[in-house]
């Protein structure tokens, strides 16, 4: 595993995905100190992408748990197989056994669903578990959800009390669609991650979209990040930037004016009202 | 305890008086994470901010009191012989990027703006004003920030006289004439002040 922040940068490098020192840092410090990531931040920026890159450089399974409003532990701990359960007392009862020997079989393993926190839980191997959008989840998930994070262990009555030979490697992320609590933040390790830097992003933009030309690709990103800077309903994230890279590598063009940003826009802004807000300032200006 | 150590520990009480919720785990964290680390001032900082922080908003007075208590380079205060193994400020690149992005709040250049003007007039106390009535925590965020910055250099030692910094950054965005204005003098700022 990593033994520096360095270690970190760099094995994210080879599989391109770059980030900054700080980042690195936050993602080494919660591994050495076993503890979940809370990563916060603007929608693609590339939270889940970073829990997707730490499974593959460390290799480990990822295990991805969405959230949502209503998400229960019969979804993303356990169930029992209920059908399965009522086939096999059917078929038992037939063969005239007890009710006691039935029982023992019914719930046992094989009768188990299996849901992504148990399976992280009980993973024989090293896993990343993706909990993903924690804040959309309700306040009682969150409780049930740091109770497990503390000790790694859940009991299951009928059967017995799991404990995590490998505890996973946590990775939660949130929009701040609802402020979570304290106790679950207090557990994790914090990292907010913001739209990459000028140079960042155009280092990025040369790895993902080889072949661009250096002063397009430098204009692109300068664009994209003074358009950031507006208040827009939904600023372009880091993929829309590549794939109106792509798109204007595609279309040949050469230059950014006016017109390219009135015909391509579309593609890296997703509401009409943003569209027809940047459209109406001019690229120059904006560039500068 | 190391003097980094309690250094660290003292950093986070810091914190804690300007109201930046430091937990006991989190100090934790940040004495077993340093012990990870190489002697890297930037590793250090960011260390300092993973296990500490824990929302975006307390980021920018994060940045603010790390610079002034750990030493902004290269005119920094004195090094003190504790035998540091850091000496200059974070590379700030990234973590300028922040402030600025937080300054802007939900509001780019709306509030830059306006405290800028109010800065011109003199009067950020009107701004905190505004800020107490309309709840408006991202400003109020920003001018707990404006009132560190406002500070300047703080040394070391100083941080035992926390509260005595606490009051000067108050004094320097108007914390007073706010309160005299909001609650008409029936407060006296100094049950604000003393906290213990």
């Amino acid at each position: 595993m990593f033994s520096s922040p360095d270690e970190v940068l760099e094995e994210f490098a080879q599989v391109k995905f770059i980030v900054n020192r700080s980042v690195a840092t936050a993602v080494f410090i919660a591994i050495k100190l076993q503890r979940p990531l809370l990563v916060e931040g603007p929608a693609g920026v590339g939270k889940t992408e970073l829990a997707r890159v730490l499974a593959q450089t460390t290799g480990s399974d990822l295990i991805r748990m969405q959230c949502y409003e209503g998400l229960d532990e019969s979804k993303a701990l356990y169930e029992w197989n209920y059908q399965k359960q009522l086939l096999r007392i059917y078929t038992d009862k037939s063969q005239n056994k007890n009710w006691e020997e039935i029982k023992h079989t019914v719930y046992s393993q094989e009768f188990l669903l299996e849901r992504p926190l148990l399976k992280a839980l009980m993973a024989q191997q090293r896993t990343v578990l993706l909990i993903d959008e924690v804040d959309k989840s309700d306040e009682e998930f969150e409780s049930f959800l740091l109770e497990i994070l503390s000790d790694y262990q859940i009991s299951i009555p009928e059967l017995s009390t799991i404990t995590a030979v490998h505890p996973p490697m946590v990775v939660l992320t949130s929009n701040n669609f609802r402020d979570f609590g304290d106790a679950l933040k207090r557990r994790c390790i914090h990292l907010y991650l913001d739209y990459p830097s000028y140079e960042q992003e155009l280092e990025i933009l040369n790895l993902k979209v080889p072949g661009i030309q250096q002063r397009l690709a430098e204009k692109i990103v300068a664009y994209i990040q003074a358009i950031r800077q507006l208040k827009l309903k939904k600023a372009p994230s880091i993929a829309e930037t590549l794939n109106w890279a792509q798109a204007l590598l595609e279309l040949g063009e050469e230059d950014i004016d006016n017109d390219v940003i009135k015909d391509t826009a579309g593609v890296f802004l997703k509401y009409r009202g943003d569209i027809e807000q940047v459209t109406a300032q001019d690229a120059e200006t904006l560039l500068k | 305890m190391t003097p980094l150590e309690k250094k660290v520990v003292e950093f986070a009480r810091l914190l804690r008086r300007f109201n930046i919720n430091t937990s006991y785990s989190g100090i934790a964290d940040a004495l077993e994470a340093i012990t990870f680390l190489g002697p890297d001032r930037e590793d250090f900082f960011n260390a300092l901010k993973a296990t500490l922080i824990k929302q975006r908003a307390d980021i920018p007075v994060f940045v603010s009191l790390f610079r002034i208590y750990f030493g902004d380079k290269p005119q920094g205060p004195p090094k003190e012989a504790t035998g540091d193994p850091f000496e200059g400020p974070p590379d700030g690149s990234d973590d300028g990027r922040e402030t600025a992005r937080v300054e802007g709040g939900n509001s780019p250049g709306v509030v830059t703006e306006q405290l800028t003007r109010s800065r011109n007039q003199g009067e950020p106390y009107l701004l905190l004003i505004k800020a107490v009535r309309e709840n408006d925590y991202d400003m109020l965020q920003y001018l707990a920030h404006q009132g560190v910055q406002n500070l300047g250099l703080v040394y070391p030692q100083d941080v035992n006289n926390a509260q005595t910094l606490v009051k000067k950054a108050k004094e320097t965005i108007g914390w007073q004439k706010a309160i005299d204005e909001l609650f008409g003098g029936m407060f006296s700022a100094r049950s604000f002040f003393s906290e213990e």
